[in-house]
């Protein structure tokens, strides 16, 4: 029934990677009502089933599987980025103004309490000033990003501020729309810039709606969520300090380097702009993950923990994770080594007939990926889309850890006696002010002892000297299992924080 | 109407909108993906022209002014934003995506429509309440469209009616800039409306739709005040009923405001622009505004 309603998409691509993952995965269009701008800003499986999105135009609305009709849950909200559902039921969403519960108490189906939580935080009126979130913790608090405001532009007249006195006059950021020199004075900003309080943090949120800052160092932190092990994953966008877009596993307390939001830090009185690099770089907190701009991703979204391997195929406790201008998902394979969460990405459905705007995920009750899109007339696409697992099983690489002189790979299935070629390329990036960064000390690492085990399922090498401060590109060009099933997804890339 | 079940039943397929993106096959095709793609798609305008409208610019001869280009952008059409400088793909780098740019338009005869049109709003049911930045308020703010060509402007961050203007549309999203809106035919002025306003802070608390209709919530310390609002009896009126808790003495009400407007209260005394109320008086009230 609901499969005849969903349109299946019809590929174009006849390449054989392309054909690969059609074996595994169904991607099929998820059909919007006419009425709506499909652009999507949350993605949320209720306790009972049913699939909710929010949308930028400010709607949510909520899809039954069961009778394949969506409709209307609550509307005029200002761009709701994500949702989580309360334990009582009553769905609560990030605003541009506020953190909102939504409440049904009538019992139609449609909210009709829209219950401020938490609005202790400024808004400048800057276009940048998105709101992320929320993610829910055990305890019931709430994790809310902060964008910071980008200097394309300066603020409002009126303010939800204050705004901090640390920077460009506050005239000056009112006044720039008249200002004929502003393309030069921006500049004194920041190219993206905090002045309202905790733009650029992370911050929690009781219940209740007390907002403490919980990190600082954040520039476009769209993506925000926690892991089935309880762990805090924010990405963010390559930019200024940004030399390409980062997964961060968040602490508090921590500074994750886009300096903006220091001044929320307590006690805190120089302008950020004006921190000797050097200072920067001993009080950041670096990256988990890596996206290398431009292959993997530009503008990463939304982190979601993987669910049961019956349901979906990939080994639970992963994280996926979006972009909007590649047509890929990344999967992120965490790896421990003392104190430091690092790890690996793998690419995960590329060139598969996805597509890009890959924004926000929910796994529904079955195990279907939903992913919602969106552009804001950028890169991206518009939509639903719903991703099922054929059941057939694929090949893949499960575990990528870090060794004292080298990497040790685990697989799902036994690797073939014909070994893959192994390429390894390591590159580092600047951390800087400038607006991204080249790949820097790029350079091919030499690969020596291969070694299969026995039953095929583990994969070591070694290598010369292990770099901290690196992201390691491993290839495993051909690699097959003994069945002859092609490793899906054969380019690992490993960040190295700490070693071992 | 509302954007309501009925319209929403209504599915639309939108599977032409959908398009596997190739694995890089042409020379600087890769490179085309990683750099300009993201405002550069093949066939159809978006962030910037498209490569089939770039191609006619710059035929092959003119590759070192593709080059050029790229590396330090000017401006051309000012309905586009400014494009960034792409240096960091270097001369060889971009003379492959020139390359491609040729190889991949050709044989395609004309543009595309712009992939992502204006998206045209639905009619609502009104009363309609939605968040957006409107002018001469704090950017946390909401516009409530009533029947009846009205519509208001509640301020959540000082927890008062702003103001009311007449030509009533719902379109008032946005983060760029603060809706354009018609003068308001009435606009409040005093420093504060409430006599105790000025010991507390106010904090908002948000709305909720009694039977469709808004009620604001919010509160100055130990006083708990729910403002609905709603068409009034007469056409161009509206009404503001109050329910306080938390009063334990008179409250006095500075109504200053600009427009041609009668104010009416059903309790207490008003004269001029100050109404007086009882303690009691003020549990429960409502104001009137009419236009002249
Ligand atoms: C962030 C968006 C963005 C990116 C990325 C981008 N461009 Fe552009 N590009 C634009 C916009 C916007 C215009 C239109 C500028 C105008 O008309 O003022 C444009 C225009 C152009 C033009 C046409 C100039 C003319 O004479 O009309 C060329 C050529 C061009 N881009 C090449 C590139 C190349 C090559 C890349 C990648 C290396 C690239 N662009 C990446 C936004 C972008």
């Amino acid at each position: 029934m609901i499969r005849s309603c969903l349109a299946l998409i019809s590929l174009s691509d006849t390449s054989l990677l392309a054909q690969s993952w059609q074996d595994h995965y169904v991607i099929e269009n998820v059909p919007l009502p006419v009425e709506i701008d499909k652009q999507i800003g949350g993605m949320l499986t209720l306790r009972d089933g049913r699939i909710a999105a929010s949308f930028y135009s400010g709607e949510i609305l909520i899809f039954d599987q069961t009778k394949n009709e969506w409709s209307l849950f609550a509307q005029g909200l200002q761009c709701p980025l994500g949702m989580v559902e309360d334990p009582d039921g009553a769905i609560v969403t990030s605003q541009w103004s506020e953190l909102t519960r939504l409440r049904d108490t009538d019992g139609d189906g449609e909210a009709d309490v829209y219950e401020t939580v938490w609005d202790d935080f400024g808004i400048s009126g800057n276009y940048h000033e998105f709101n992320f979130g929320p993610a829910v913790d055990h305890e019931g608090n709430y994790y809310v990003a902060l964008n910071v405001a980008s200097n394309f532009a300066g603020t409002f007249e009126k303010v939800r501020g204050p705004i901090i006195p640390i920077g460009l006059e506050e005239s000056v950021l009112k006044g720039w729309k008249d200002n004929p020199d502003w393309p030069t004075i921006k500049k004194k900003a920041g190219r993206m810039y905090s002045r309202v309080p905790y733009r650029g943090c992370v911050m929690k949120i009781s219940p209740d709606g007390k907002g403490t800052p919980f990190a600082y160092g954040f520039r476009s932190p769209d993506g925000i969520g926690f892991d089935d092990k309880g762990r805090l994953w924010v990405t963010d966008n390559q930019g200024d300090w940004r030399g390409t877009s980062p997964l961060y596993h968040v602490t508090e307390g921590n500074f994750y380097g886009h300096p903006a939001s220091l001044v929320w830090k307590e006690g805190w009185t120089q302008d950020p702009l004006e921190v000797p690099v050097e200072q920067l770089q001993s009080m950041r907190t670096p990256a988990a993950a890596l996206f290398p701009h431009g292959e993997l991703a530009n503008s990463p979204t939304q982190p979601i923990p993987t669910i049961a391997p019956e349901k979906f195929g990939l080994p639970e406790g992963e994280v996926l994770i979006g972009d909007m201008n590649q047509p890929i998902l990344s999967r992120f394979l965490a790896d421990k080594v003392g104190e430091t969460v690092q790890g690996a990405f793998i690419p995960f459905l590329p060139f598969s007939g996805l597509g890009m705007g890959n924004h926000r995920f929910c796994f529904d009750q079955s195990g279907a990926l939903w992913v919602g899109k969106t552009h804001l007339k950028w890169a991206g696409d518009e939509g639903i889309r719903k991703i099922t697992w054929t059941g057939k099983p694929l090949f893949f690489v499960e575990e990528a850890e870090l060794k004292q002189s080298g990497f040790k790979l685990r697989l799902n299935a036994s690797l073939s006696e014909a070994l893959p070629k192994i390429t390894v390329v390591k590159h580092t990036y600047h951390y800087h002010a400038a607006y991204g960064s080249p790949k820097v000390n790029e350079q091919e690492v030499e690969v020596s002892e291969v070694n299969r085990s026995s039953n095929g399922k583990t994969l070591k090498f070694k290598l010369p000297e292990i770099t901290p401060g690196y992201l390691y590109t491993i290839k495993l060009e051909g690699a097959k299992a003994t069945d002859g099933s092609p490793l899906m997804g054969d380019t690992i890339y490993y960040n190295v924080v700490e070693t071992k | 109407m509302r954007l309501n079940s009925v319209t929403l039943l209504a599915l639309a397929g939108m599977t032409s909108l959908l398009h596997a993106q190739n694995e890089p096959q042409i020379e600087g095709q890769k490179e085309y993906q990683m750099n300009c793609a993201a405002c550069h798609l093949v066939d159809t305008p978006s962030m910037g022209p498209s490569l089939f409208a770039i191609a006619k610019n710059y035929p092959a001869e003119n590759k070192a002014e593709f080059i050029a280009w790229a590396k330090a952008p000017g401006k051309k059409d000012p309905a586009l934003l400014q494009m960034p400088s792409m240096a960091h793909v270097g001369d060889e780098g971009l003379a492959k995506i020139h390359h491609y740019t040729l190889k991949a338009t050709q044989g395609i005869k004309k543009e595309k429509k712009k992939k992502f049109p204006n998206f045209k709003e639905p009619k609502r049911e009104l009363p309609y309440v939605v968040r957006t930045f409107l002018p001469n308020t704090s950017p946390a703010s909401a516009a409530i469209v009533l029947e009846g060509d009205i519509s208001l402007c509640f301020d959540s961050e000082a927890c008062r009616l702003r103001y009311a203007w007449t030509g009533s549309k719902t379109m008032l999203r946005g983060f760029r800039s603060p809706a354009a809106l018609p003068e308001p035919y009435y606009q409040e002025t005093s420093p504060q409306l409430w006599s105790f306003a000025n010991e507390t802070k106010p904090e908002s608390h948000g709305y909720r739709l009694v039977d469709g209709v808004p009620e604001f919530h919010y509160s100055f310390g130990d006083i708990e005040i729910r403002e609905k609002i709603a068409n009034g009896p007469k056409p161009g009126s509206f009404v503001r009923s109050f329910t306080l808790s938390g009063i334990s003495s008179p409250v006095t009400l500075d109504l200053s405001h600009i427009g041609n407007v009668s104010i009416s209260s059903n309790k207490g005394k008003l004269k001029g622009d100050t109404l007086r109320l009882t303690a009691s008086e003020a549990k429960s009230f409502s104001l009137t505004i009419s236009q002249r």
